[in-house]
């Protein structure tokens, strides 16, 4: 009687499997619906504005962030002047331009700044992103 | 016998356990992954045409109006002071000629929020000649 009652545990289905199959779905649904991308500095603003249009990007574009305190980043962290200049330079962000994502306490000399130097160096499609005010 | 090698056949199945720990460890790890680097943010792209204040103009109109963005909510046009940063207010001064420019100068130590709302409510009343002045490059 005992035996027969462990064997029917041992095909008791396991209590798990709904965990899994909804970290799964979490997995799946942080896959389709979210952007990788470089994240955010710290305490950034982003600039608001009310009907923009959509940003097609291309997931090849050069992407920079202009942090509140002057910093350019890119994918790979904070860049110098010259680095700027050699990414804006670079046939990536000449085919498929640079999209910049700008803090809005910055002052807008810097960020024009910025625009005139990819059109210096070339990039057709230099664009600023906002986001979509709250009203 | 065909009962008996069934028997053991299932029995054999039955010892096979497989762990789902590992997989679940995996699964949980992907999850923080994706939880981390994942951004839901819709990005919006504006049209800001930068314009170098040494350099020669390429319009091709007659009349450039400068309009200065002195602070968050005044701008200067022709000297005079004007507050309302908003479509319907800047309709009404009646700018927007066709054979007019427009040069939206930031001031100094300006934030872009600013320059950029004055460019769209501009371009909302239907201001489309427009270029934002910049020093060029530093």
């Amino acid at each position: 009687m005992k035996q027969l009652a462990l064997r029917r545990a041992d095909h008791r289905p396991d209590g798990t499997l709904p965990l899994i199959n909804i970290v799964l779905l979490l997995v799946l649904a942080f896959m389709i619906a979210g952007t990788v991308s470089v994240p955010l500095p710290d305490g950034f603003q982003p600039l608001e504005t009310s009907d923009a249009q959509p940003e097609h990007a291309d997931g090849e574009l050069v992407l920079l962030t202009m942090a509140a305190d002057g910093r350019v980043i890119g994918d790979e962290g904070d860049l110098d002047k010259g680095s700027v200049a050699n990414l804006l330079r670079s046939d990536l962000a000449k085919a498929h331009g640079v999209t910049i994502r700008v803090d809005a306490r910055i002052p807008a000399s810097r960020v024009l700044s910025l625009l005139a130097a990819a059109e210096d160096a070339g990039v057709a499609n230099a664009v600023i992103v906002t986001m979509d005010r709250v009203q | 016998m065909d009962a008996l090698s069934e028997t053991i056949g299932r029995r054999g199945r039955a010892r096979v356990v497989l762990s789902l720990t590992p997989l679940i460890d995996v699964v949980f790890i992907l999850l923080v992954f994706f939880m981390l680097v994942s951004q839901f943010a819709s990005w919006r792209a504006i049209d800001i045409i930068p314009q170098v204040s040494s350099g020669v103009s390429t319009s091709m109109h007659q009349t450039t109006i400068v309009v200065t963005v002195e602070s968050a909510d005044a701008f200067l046009v022709d000297g005079d002071t004007y507050s309302d940063v908003s479509a319907a207010a800047i309709a009404a001064l009646g700018l927007g000629e066709q054979d007019t420019s427009y040069l939206v100068r930031p001031g100094d130590d300006v934030a872009i929020q600013p320059v950029v709302d004055l460019v769209e409510a501009m371009t909302r009343a239907g201001i489309n000649n427009l270029r934002v002045e910049t020093e060029g490059v530093e």
